[in-house]
């Protein structure tokens, strides 16, 4: 039975991992003097998008989000890709966590 | 203030760890997550204990110290150690162990996070127990606020004192992610056994997740056995700190 589970989910996790899904466009945001640019990203509801975070400074930043479960270290001069959604309408937050002045917005309509 | 949080979890450990040591519950682990942050390195207590009447599943005791760190992007690595007692012994080491975890893709680039978990435990007591090999799928999944993770794996008894074939693991916990502090939720602890051992712990109960404060992080977990070979109760508590370099 154990192995009956085992391979099911592994069928599951095959076909769901390569299973369409509806895509935005993707966006572009920068971190320079410790601000993102822009500071709210607007992105469509119920669909994935695909962040460029680019860190222009030149100490380490990381991209975090509680409400988006996403956390990711973007080293100085470097850009790191974050896969979101897709989320339902409303206002999520991020924040560089080395330098939590720093934050922005994603709203998704 | 980083020393402070350094002294609260291992002093948290030593306090369960105090409570006495017995045989290792199998069954009950930490629940692994696939995602991997680069530049992070933990230092964890993770330790679990048993509650029933019958004496020789009363407070069975594991504890474990583990130190990780992320080189590379979507790399962990990790050193362990963990402690046992015996029913009738003292708490001692019983295994170091090293090993490594990997994310396969990106968080949220497909419709599942996944990745897995691979580590070598060395027997202390070479004369008389086997070396293990631990290999575990990690998925995860994220729905609206409600996470969930599953870990299903076999532990393999590996050397000169290894018996029979591996023990089949499954792990499962989610958790509604109501705030950073404090995320409720339920957990599934399931040990197969090893084939044609009929040893089945099967235990389920409720968790709660979430950060004492920055860096420090907690899981807290009660469980009830529902299967003859598990204790009529168990609970769990993880301690970890991380840092970035």
């Amino acid at each position: 039975m154990f192995k009956r589970g085992v391979r099911a989910l592994a069928v599951l996790f095959t076909a769901t991992a390569c299973a369409s899904t509806a895509w935005g466009d993707d966006l572009r945001v920068s971190l320079k003097d410790h601000e993102f640019l822009p500071r709210e990203l607007t992105i469509p509801a119920n669909t994935k998008v695909k962040i460029i975070v680019r860190n222009l400074d030149s100490v380490p930043a990381e991209f975090e989000s509680y409400d988006l479960n996403r956390e990711k270290v973007v080293g100085p001069g470097s850009e790191i890709v974050v896969f979101i959604g897709p989320i339902d309408p409303g206002r999520y937050g991020f924040f560089d966590d080395f330098h939590r002045e720093t934050t922005g917005t994603i709203v998704a309509k | 203030m980083h020393i402070r949080h350094v002294i609260l979890a291992a002093g948290a450990g030593l306090a369960i760890a105090s409570l006495g040591c017995a045989q290792p519950a199998r069954a009950i682990d930490k629940v692994y997550s696939p995602i991997v942050t680069e530049g992070e390195f933990e230092i964890e207590y993770s330790g679990n204990t048993t509650f029933d009447r019958n004496d020789d599943k009363n407070n069975l005791q594991s504890h474990e110290a583990e130190l990780e760190y992320a080189p590379i992007d979507r790399l962990d690595l990790e050193l362990a150690a963990d402690f046992e007692k015996e029913p009738d012994g003292h708490l001692g080491i019983t295994t170091t162990g090293f090993g490594g975890r990997y994310q396969f893709f990106e968080q949220g680039e497909y419709w599942l996070d996944a990745g897995a978990l691979v580590t070598y435990n060395a027997a202390i007591h070479r004369g008389s127990d086997p070396d293990t090999i631990e290999a575990k799928l990690l998925l995860e999944k994220q729905w609206g606020r409600i996470l969930n993770r599953a870990n299903i794996g076999i532990e393999q008894d590996v050397g000169s004192h290894a018996q029979g074939g591996p023990d089949r693991i499954f792990l499962w916990n989610s958790r509604y992610r109501l705030g950073p502090h404090f995320e409720p939720g339920f957990e599934v602890q399931s040990d197969f056994g090893k084939p044609n051992e009929h040893a089945e712990q099967h235990y389920i109960g409720p968790a709660i997740f979430g950060q004492i404060l920055p860096g420090l992080n907690y899981e807290a977990a009660y469980y009830f056995g529902v299967s003859g070979g598990a204790a009529k109760n168990a609970a769990r508590l993880l301690l970890e700190y991380e840092i970035y370099f």
